[in-house]
């Protein structure tokens, strides 16, 4: 078994305090493939470009190196990045580096692809894209992040939106709320 | 899918979340990016013993400056001796040597390179054309250790 192979099962902070050791590169490559897709994910539900989503895990990932001795709390790593990826996206959107435009069809699925064991039509798709784009920012963030696979733990949710996660049940409800009331009558 | 989406979700909700995520449609990570976040391990320790100018709120508030103005922020180090504004827009990145004895502003890009400014007489620097990615700034004080900021996207 490689020595990455055995890291995977590692808690997080395990792979932190090897970081500091020889075995600091199979440590970090484990760090960056469990948590990268998941902030990825993060960036992305501000409605912001590929290219410079990435920009943005990169930075958390930067900044963890700069202080890994110092993070408190090994255990809520994932969270910690998710709120450094909001801190740097929201500046973003300050500097206006970033309007945060939705552009539904960023990720269209390719038409030409038979639909999904007819569990969701294109014509769903479409009502569904369409109802999404008529939500307000915080609803379409949330929902996003509803959305990202692999899944958001409820804490990294709640970084993401600089919300306490108590919030977050009310919330959901709302948008899901505004977003049935916006698909055509006999949608479901 | 999330967690958040246990417990006190109707199964009719959870079904409507299903079916957005397919409307979506899927949002793979970038090819390459995981590579790339590995190279970084290639910055850990660098610089880490000098002090880090840590960033305060921004001059401006946004929206003052109308839309696409760049937005200056100040970094000062813990014992205020060292401070810089810093304003960053698409392609040119500008500041300003507020206090310390700063003779040279190096950018460091996290995909490596660096480049190098001095200061004109009232401390102020400019880097063009910068390639995309993470960077961060190192101000250099002669004989005195450098100072860093925290690395921030462009």
């Amino acid at each position: 078994m490689t020595a990455s192979g055995r890291l995977d099962t590692a808690t997080d902070a395990e792979l932190l305090a090897l970081l500091r050791g020889p075995e600091q590169s199979p440590a970090w490559s484990v760090l960056v493939a469990r948590h990268s897709p998941r902030l990825y994910s993060v960036a992305r539900s501000f409605a912001i470009d590929a290219a410079t989503a990435e920009d943005l895990v990169q930075t958390a990932w930067l900044r963890l190196l700069e202080r890994a001795d110092q993070l408190r709390d090994a255990s809520s790593l994932g969270p910690w990045l998710s709120t450094i990826v909001r801190n740097e996206a929201r500046k973003l959107v300050t500097r206006r580096r970033v309007v945060p435009t939705d552009s539904i069809f960023d990720h269209r699925p390719d038409p030409a692809e038979p639909s999904d064991s007819g569990l969701v039509t294109r014509e769903r798709a479409a009502a569904l894209r369409t109802a999404f784009a008529r939500l307000g920012d915080d609803c379409r963030q949330l929902l996003r992040l509803l959305c990202a696979d692999p899944p958001l733990s409820y804490d990294e949710v709640a970084a993401a939106v600089g919300r306490p996660r108590g919030s977050l049940g009310p919330t959901r409800r709302r948008c899901l709320d505004q977003l049935h009331a916006l698909l055509p009558a006999g949608f479901s | 899918m999330s967690d958040v989406s246990d417990a006190d979700m109707t199964a009719e909700d959870a079904q409507l979340v299903a079916d957005l995520a397919r409307a979506l449609g899927p949002d793979p990570l970038p090819p390459g990016l995981l590579d790339r976040a590995e190279g970084l391990l290639a910055w850990m320790g660098v610089d880490e013993e000098l002090a880090v100018l840590m960033e305060e709120t921004a001059v401006e508030p946004a929206g003052t400056r109308g839309p696409g103005a760049a937005t200056a922020t100040t970094y000062q180090v813990a014992d205020g001796s060292v401070a810089l504004e810093l304003s960053v827009e698409p392609g040119l990145l500008r500041g300003q040597v507020l206090s310390g004895a700063v003779n040279r502003v190096v950018i460091e890009l996290s995909g490596g390179g660096t480049r190098a400014s001095a200061l004109d007489e009232l401390g102020q620097f400019a880097f063009h054309g910068l390639s995309r990615g993470p960077a961060r700034l190192r101000l250099e004080r002669g004989s005195a250790l450098p100072v860093v900021t925290d690395w921030f996207v462009q």
